[in-house]
């Protein structure tokens, strides 16, 4: 079964609620909790977002910039008489992950911007994140401290070790409370082993591999191990004359520690069975929707092209993007999408251009909620789109300033798409790409998402009638 | 201009260059897109009248996106170069004007001179600028039936440059010492014309030799790309 969506088949009135997974059954509307950021009109270039992700949990939210910084977000612990506080999260650490680099060998300079987080699965008291920019991967751990030892003899105020024929009695340390202190210490560097720009980072099911991706070559990692990695695939021709496709992401499957996928500029996915062979070359199963002729123009290869896969929490399926849609796929049906969900197909007629002004290159991120019943994903002028899988409804929503009262529900926004522009609703001519969400992510447990508009970190949060 | 299937003359054709202004640049000669305001059809982009003219557009935005991206982005040059690639194959199949061996020869001429001027680019020429090889007889055919997109074609040449860069990593490994061999270049050089690929790959040669020769050694390439890679850094701070 194809679903296909788009605006003109939208005939639900603005006023129905959007329902969507973890609280099914009740219908609720999306409203806002917060937002993280300067007001500033002027955007310093490092304060842009560049990736958020939640851990497992749902407890931290963290959120890396092109500057090379990551911070963290804590969950706000919720009270009785204060049970709105779902949302809300407030800054628990903050730290330069990378610094920007120039490699002399090749010439090339490294940019110290933060092009994905991946957390680890918590095993005890502290936290570990993986983050990488265009060439290194590093492996931090955020820790707690909250008290320090006192009364050492030892040693002297300054640190200094004392001379030990005057010390005459051995004192014992005593553990004094102090402020909570966050600490984030890089624990591993995963450098050299990726010639071209890291798009990927997955942590594999079985918690002690990774696998990195970039545009030609797919590493495997352990995360013990940083002066080795195995190359699984490679499709990088002997002749550069050759090269017509890259890969543009990748993922590890959540159950299968065997299996991964990635996807291609040419709108492929690709599923690899690490079992088959050291060197997955060939693929175990092949993702591809035929063309639709009647929708062919120039840029039919750039928007085809995928920007994001993400395998559902189940295992069962996963989700591409592309430059106008994002599709479901069944991973036992290979030759076409179950479902195709229309993001701003009005955009169609304005592919010339966004060609022209470089926005067609855009990378937009997608992501599942907690029990895969809705996905989400990002569009132009602040826009963000979510699809409910099962009632086939859809929306769009603003992140913006305005509507940034406490708890205030968020108006679904409309397009018009051609004819006469009705009231609320926004012209396509007056949308604006400078502002562009390409990065959201979804708490896996609760109806909570974190939106990236630019320098500003959205939290919204669902609101029960 | 001619109409569809009249072949030029390279006469005609300097003709038409002389009433431009002189010199054109890329900004100058930068086509304006017609079909981007909101007058256009919701049907999209390609209309039919005016098909062949949005390629040329399209086709000269690709030749300026390749050679003035400042980031390298190997996923955006490679989807670009796939553009270009089916433009070609478009107008192959609408069967456009395919412009004589003189003419190409004479167009040759004109590149060589902006071979000589990307020079640094040069001792970088690696395996992903015969890239856009194919796409160099395509842009003939362009810049014949378009004096415009003339100037996308010498910055075809300058893409090239550009795209070298990309291959920077594979320089070591791949890189052939023995086309820096003096005998084998002059001869090569000397030989002037030749099949279209051969002879591209002459003039290759032949500009690499213009700026290397005296610099036999693989060190002193080494230095070329290091003091080009400082340039790059300052000029990227600096503008």
């Amino acid at each position: 079964m194809i679903l296909v969506r788009d605006k003109q088949c939208h005939t639900l009135p603005n006023d129905v609620p959007f329902s969507a997974g973890v609280a099914s059954g009740n219908d609720f509307q999306w409203c806002f909790s917060q937002v993280k950021g300067a007001i500033d009109e002027d955007v310093a270039e490092a304060d842009i977002i560049s990736t958020v992700e939640f851990n497992y949990s749902g407890e931290l939210l963290a959120t890396g910039d092109k500057g090379g910084r990551v911070v963290i977000f804590q969950h706000e612990q919720e009270s009785k008489n204060r049970p709105h506080l779902r949302g809300e999260y407030n800054v628990y650490s903050t730290f330069q992950s990378h610094e920007p680099e120039f490699d002399y060998l090749k010439s090339l300079e490294i940019e110290e911007k933060i092009n994905k987080i991946r957390w680890l699965p918590q095993q005890n008291a502290a936290h570990f994140l993986l983050s990488t920019n265009d060439k290194t991967i590093k492996l931090w751990k955020i820790s707690e401290r909250d008290k320090r030892a006192e009364g050492y003899n030892l040693k002297d105020e300054d640190g200094r070790l004392r001379d030990p024929f005057r010390i005459t009695a051995l004192r014992v340390p005593v553990l004094m409370p102090m402020d909570l202190m966050v600490e984030a210490s890089p624990r591993r560097i995963f450098a050299n082993a990726h010639t071209y720009h890291i798009n990927s980072i997955s942590v594999n099911s079985d918690h002690e591999t990774y696998l990195s991706a970039d545009d030609l070559r797919i590493n495997l990692w352990h995360l013990e191990i940083t002066d080795r990695s195995f190359n699984i695939v490679d499709i990088k021709p002997a002749n550069m004359e050759e090269l017509t496709e890259v890969i543009t992401a990748a993922e590890c499957h959540p159950h299968q520690c065997n299996v991964f996928v990635y996807s291609s500029s040419k709108g492929t996915i690709r599923l690899c069975d690490m079992r088959a062979a050291a060197l997955c070359d060939r693929h175990s199963k092949f993702f591809e929707e035929p063309e639709d002729p009647s929708s062919r123009s120039f840029f039919s290869e750039i928007i085809s092209s995928i920007s994001d896969v993400k395998f559902s929490h189940s295992g069962r399926y996963m989700m591409t993007r592309d430059y106008l849609s994002v599709k479901v796929w069944d991973l036992n049906m290979e030759n076409r999408p179950v479902e195709t969900y229309q993001v701003h197909e009005y955009l169609r007629s304005k592919l010339c251009s966004l060609y022209e002004n470089d926005c067609i290159f855009d990378k937009f991120e997608c992501c599942w909620n907690g029990s895969d019943s809705a996905i989400m994903t990002g569009s132009y002028n602040n826009f963000f789109r979510m699809f409910d899988r099962n009632t086939r409804r859809d929306i769009t929503l603003e992140a913006s300033r305005e509507s940034s009262k406490p708890r205030a529900t968020l108006k679904p926004r409309k397009v018009s798409t051609g004819g006469k522009r009705k009231k609320d609703e926004i012209s396509v001519d007056s949308l604006d790409f400078n502002k562009k969400i390409l990065h959201t992510a979804w708490h896996p447990k609760d109806n909570v998402i974190a939106v990236a508009a630019t320098n500003n970190l959205y939290i919204f949060q669902d609101k029960i009638n | 201009m001619l109409g569809r299937g009249v072949k030029r003359k390279w006469s005609c054709l300097e003709e038409e260059l002389e009433d431009l202004p002189a010199a054109p640049c890329v900004t100058e000669g930068k086509p304006h897109l017609n079909v981007s305001d909101g007058s256009s059809p919701p049907e999209g982009p390609v209309v039919a009248p005016s098909k062949s003219q949005q390629r040329q557009v399209v086709l000269g935005l690709c030749l300026e996106k390749l050679q003035t991206g400042v980031e390298l982005s190997l996923r955006r040059s490679v989807l670009l170069i796939n553009t270009l690639r089916q433009l070609q194959e478009e107008m192959r199949s609408d069967g456009e004007d395919v412009c004589s061996h003189r003419e190409s020869c004479l167009l040759r001429d004109s590149m060589k001179e902006d071979m000589a001027v990307t020079c640094p680019d040069c001792t970088e020429e690696d395996d992903i600028d015969s890239l856009l090889l194919p796409e160099l007889s395509n842009q003939e055919e362009a810049s014949l039936n378009d004096p415009k997109t003339f100037t996308a074609f010498s910055d075809a040449v300058s893409a090239m440059g550009y795209l070298s860069d990309l291959a920077l990593d594979d320089i070591f490994e791949d890189i052939d010492t023995s086309m820096y061999e003096s005998s084998d270049l002059s001869s090569a050089w000397a030989s002037g014309v030749g099949l279209w690929d051969e002879d591209v790959k002459v003039k290759q040669q032949g500009a690499l030799q213009s700026c290397i020769s005296d610099l036999n050694e693989l060190d002193h390439i080494m230095e070329i790309l290091v003091k080009r890679g400082v340039q790059t850094v300052f000029t990227k701070k600096w503008t």
